[in-house]
């Protein structure tokens, strides 16, 4: 579908619709909280009973989502010591694969069996399928880091992961993508990484993104997409094909394991339809993780644990933060919106749009790792903290865009355009009014509560009734303290039992945190949004010990 | 994973569908009832809290499993006795009226004692006994010269004489102590050789501050009042005329007031009631003046006769005047609300409420029962007599949050239950030296009160100390 991914630009109508929409989440949003509000003073009862009904829907979807992050997480337990280059081999050579595959799940525990059998599938689905896939020889890989505010102390782990990875590095493309408005310090970082580096890859380009092209807003993906052309002009000048190419977009900070990329390969050569597909990882936030302060540590595991719960679900789930996708799709959809903060989330549905609702994202069960947006002093990393996840929670900036789309998208299903809106719009208003609606409003009747309300069976039923939720809502916390545990650097839990026990501790403060940290930063976005008020990216300051 | 992720969340949503209204009509009272009726039924709700906790409940003749603080459910419309008992306390028992969707609670319910059991605190004997406001401090007299008076730190249980014998007057005789609330500082009226005196004393474990005032402030002041921090200044009331006294400079200054029938402090600001009946306010250092009322026919119809009138400000909206023929009246309609007799108050802050006792009888007058539907005619605060055949009452007290009255009858000590529907009768305690006074410490929930035969300082735990919040169930 030809479909312009902008909100700029618009006459008429599609101007009308594109406002309208942009109100409409903020709206909900605040009509939740404010008619909780109101109906705690005006109908307590009827305000109690839907407290009810809201903590029995919150108590049903944090089991549902409790049973799939346990789910996942066995998955990427069990993937992780998976041999993933020996995987892009066998994809190479799929009937000696098979064979041996054969020979070797008889060998195997049960348990461990279940990513053989996973791998044994795709490899009869490639064999059936009539394109073979690429060779893995023939695939090259593409990876942007967009530097605007990064010191060498930020990129160069990541870089260096990158050099380490068993797949061959001589097969990727590293693009150092710098702003040409970053100093003149993160200039010459740059070009020390490109000279220590670039022996070691394909090659490692520098590409300055001019400031203020027309229709570009100051942000990552205006820099990203000029990268991108760049690279595109160098795989043509080399005849190397885009569906050979698997291009990534990270974040400055991301350092891989050393199988990343093999594992990404993988996963590119078994899809069937791989150009229309881009590739999520699990983010993980261990770079710095014991430097925070225990809010950030606690949020961003939570985002982790998110992430991995959404990889269950691959019918719905959407790009996130450092993410891949096949080249051909990147230069076919026009690249990553130039205009927009959220380019991670945007790319997906700009892709989805253009292939008419044929495209989709991949989960992969390996992990990649950021830095949590510390900055120095407890203060000033909140302010941080809070700033990066508004800049999260402006992914709603794609719902009144998706909207126009699907409405003018005659060939995606309407089953799918509802599954599809409903997720959006649930998953935001849930972002912006859940903790709130548990924390804090769902005990209002009973606080304000008037001489009928308090003479009344719900005024003291309702609170048991929420103690008791509350209560088993502690046993999907217990899990998913005993995950956090399992899930962090191994070293570290080593070396303190201390940091484990007071980590724990730290998820105690939970509802706080999530007041704060998740739900407040939402609500300014969709308030922002519903305002008309526009944001430019704002660099996430990120620090880490030398 | 898909297939399984459907069926799981198809099973979750069949949950929730069926669930939820279940769960909201239970959360309502709602039940349904097996047997032959077979049909769904409202029920109602009973809870019970006592201190101190841990009492058993039946109802009707069905005991409850849990323990106090308990809530108990699904209670069909009925009347039901309830009954609370506790080892060592004397069982507690009330008819309690359930209705459909309705919760009855029993919020505060005080156990007493089988038998009391006072701890004696000072070996020697005392004839009365007061509350050093603004302190944990009591203050005792042994005698009637100032030196016999002593302080008494209950928490550590030491005392000391409240002037040394180097303190000028200490031999001299009190003929009567002036107290304001939440301010330690004394007014004593003193008898000495050389002539009758006032000093202005501040107690305090060394020795005290003493200032000689006699210059300053006449005898015979009809009124005299210092704000809850003063340090300085003093207000005296004489012949309708008001003076600033300031202890330090050692100076008293008329205030151009008008002849005034009465005054009263809060929070620095002076309220006064004029001869000509208008109510005003001033802060002390002077400032705005501001008419409360300055109606003649209004002023006229309330402050009848000549008399003085004590004001108590309550709040800064809410003031009760007190005549000295012991009338009673407030500046909220019907404002009249008793025309003499009143021996004493006691206000319950937090729900607004005023204790009044006069010879026989034990009134609450409750200025939070507005209300809540607006009608034509405006509906004022409420008197309610809560009990009507006292003898002599000379004490009363707010107990355990206003829940109950603590009064003092000649020498015997009651406890009366204010919470509870259909008021039952008070509860007889023990006796105490009946001209000695008790205190009643609400911090502490302790009686102290001079042992009727021996004189001796005792002090009885009313209320445990469990905090008074404490509820399990409870929102």
């Amino acid at each position: 579908m030809n479909f312009r991914y902008s909100k700029y630009h618009l006459q008429g109508r599609e101007q009308f619709l594109q406002r309208a929409l942009e109100i409409l989440p903020g709206a909900i949003s605040w009509s939740i909280l404010l008619g909780m509000l109101i109906l705690s003073f005006w109908k307590p009862i009827l305000a109690a009973a839907i407290v009810i009904a809201f903590d029995l829907y919150w108590i049903l979807r944090i089991f549902y989502m409790t049973l799939f992050l346990l789910l996942a997480s066995l998955q990427l337990s069990l993937e992780r010591t998976t041999d993933w280059l020996a995987r892009v081999r066998a994809v190479d050579h799929p009937d000696r694969a098979l064979q041996d595959l054969e020979r070797a799940m008889v060998q195997t525990p049960l348990v461990r069996r279940i990513p053989l059998l996973l791998h044994r599938q795709a490899l009869r689905q490639l064999a059936r399928h009539p394109h073979p896939p690429p060779r893995s020889e023939e695939i090259f890989h593409l990876i942007i880091l967009p530097m605007a505010n990064e010191g060498r102390e930020i990129v160069e782990p990541g870089l260096r992961s990158l050099a380490q990875q068993t797949f061959p590095s001589h097969q990727i493309l590293i693009v150092l993508a710098v702003e040409a408005r970053a100093d003149l310090a993160i200039q010459r970082a740059a070009e020390e990484l490109q000279r220590a580096y670039r022996g070691r890859f394909l090659d490692c380009l520098i590409t300055r993104h001019p400031d203020g092209l027309p229709g570009e807003a100051r942000v990552k993906g205006a820099n990203a997409t000029y990268a991108a052309r760049e690279a595109a002009r160098y795989f043509e000048a080399r005849a190397i094909p885009f569906d050979h190419v698997i291009a990534s977009c990270f974040d400055a900070d991301t350092v891989v394991s050393r199988e990343y990329v093999a594992c990404l390969t993988y996963h590119y050569l078994i899809a069937p339809d791989r150009t229309r597909a881009s590739f999520q990882p699990i983010p993980v936030y261990h770079n710095n993780i014991w430097e925070v302060p225990a809010f950030a540590r606690v949020l961003d595991i939570g985002s982790s644990f998110m992430q991995l719960v959404e990889a269950t679900n691959p019918e719905k789930l959407v790009t996130f933060s450092s993410h891949s996708m096949g080249f051909h799709a990147l230069v076919d959809v026009g690249y990553w919106p130039v205009d927009m903060i959220s380019d991670d989330s945007a790319i997906f549905w700009k892709a989805f749009l253009h292939y008419d609702g044929r495209y989709r994202v991949i989960p992969m069960y390996i992990t990649l790792s950021m830095d949590i947006a510390a900055a120095g002093s407890w203060w000033r990393t909140a302010l941080n903290v809070y700033r990066q996840k508004r800049r999260w929670a402006w992914g709603v900036e794609n719902f009144p865009i998706v909207m126009r789309g699907f409405l003018r998208a005659k060939r995606i299903s309407l089953s799918t355009k509802v599954r599809h809106t409903v997720k959006m719009l649930e998953g935001h208003v849930t972002w912006a009014t859940g903790a709130f609606l548990v924390s804090v409003l769902g005990w209002l009747p009973a606080i304000v509560a008037g001489r009928e309300f308090s003479g009344s069976v719900l005024y003291y039923s309702g609170p048991r009734i929420q103690a008791i939720i509350f209560q088993l809502a502690s046993l999907s916390l217990v899990t998913t303290i005993l995950l956090s545990l399992s899930l962090l650097p191994k070293q570290t839990t080593r070396r303190s039992l201390r940091a484990s026990i007071s980590h724990a501790i730290e998820w105690l403060f939970v509802p706080l945190i999530f007041i704060c940290f998740s739900a407040l930063p939402a609500l300014d976005a969709q308030t922002r949004l519903l305002l008309g008020k526009r944001m430019e990216f704002w660099v996430t300051e990120k620090r880490r010990r030398q | 994973m898909a297939t399984f992720r459907k069926v799981v969340f198809y099973l979750l949503a069949a949950l929730y569908l069926t669930g939820c209204p279940l769960l909201i009509l239970y959360a309502l009272g709602y039940l349904f009832q097996p047997g032959a009726e077979h049909q769904v039924v409202k029920t109602g709700l009973l809870y019970v809290a006592t201190l101190p906790p841990g009492a058993s409940v039946t109802v009707g003749t069905i005991p409850c499993a849990d323990r106090t603080p308990t809530m108990i459910r699904d209670l069909l419309p009925d009347e039901y006795v309830v009954t609370v008992t506790l080892d060592g306390y004397r069982p507690w028992s009330r008819v309690a009226t359930i209705e459909a969707g309705k919760s009855t609670a029993f919020e505060k319910v005080l156990l007493l004692p089988d038998t009391w059991t006072p701890r004696e605190l000072t070996t020697e004997a005392y004839e009365a006994l007061w509350s050093i406001p603004g302190s944990p401090w009591l203050l005792l007299r042994k005698g009637p010269h100032l030196e016999e008076y002593l302080v008494f730190d209950p928490e550590r249980l030491v005392s000391w004489p409240l002037v040394s014998a180097e303190t000028p007057l200490h031999d001299a005789t009190v003929r009567s102590i002036r107290m304001v609330e939440d301010n330690p500082r004394l007014v004593i009226a003193l008898q000495a050789r050389d002539g009758r005196h006032v000093v202005w004393l501040e107690p305090r474990e060394q020795e005290p501050l003493v200032e000689d005032l006699t210059n300053l402030v006449g005898d015979a002041a009809d009124q005299m009042l210092w704000d809850a921090e003063a340090r300085r200044y003093l207000l005296t009331l004489q012949h309708g005329q008001l003076s600033r006294v300031d202890t330090e400079t050692g100076t008293a200054a008329s205030q151009s007031l008008g002849t005034l029938r009465g005054c009263g402090l809060f929070r620095n600001t002076l309220y006064a009631l004029r001869e000509d009946g208008v109510v005003l306010r001033r802060e002390i250092s002077g400032g705005r003046e501001e008419l409360l009322l300055n109606d003649p026919e209004i002023a006229r119809s309330l402050f009848r006769g000549r008399g003085l009138f004590q004001i108590q400000v309550l709040s800064n909206t809410l003031l009760v005047f007190i005549g000295e023929r012991g009338e009673l009246l407030t500046n909220r309609l019907p404002y009249r609300f008793v025309e003499r007799g009143v021996r004493g108050t006691a206000f319950d802050a937090p729900r607004e409420r005023l204790l009044i006792w006069q010879k026989g009888r034990i009134g609450v007058l409750d200025f939070a029962r507005a209300p809540d539907d607006p009608k034509i005619f405006e509906r004022g605060p409420t008197l309610t007599w809560v009990y009507q055949h006292g003898r002599d009452l000379q004490q009363a007290f707010w107990v355990a949050d206003g829940s109950h009255i603590l009064f003092r009858d000649r020498q015997d000590l009651f406890l009366l239950d204010v919470d509870t529907l259909g008021l039952p009768p008070p509860q007889h305690l023990f006796e105490v030296r009946g001209a000695g006074g008790m205190v009643y410490a609400e911090r502490s929930g302790t009686i102290y009160y001079l042992d009727r035969p021996s004189g001796r300082l005792c002090a009885v735990a009313l209320v445990p100390r469990t905090p008074l919040s404490q509820k399990a169930d409870a929102p």
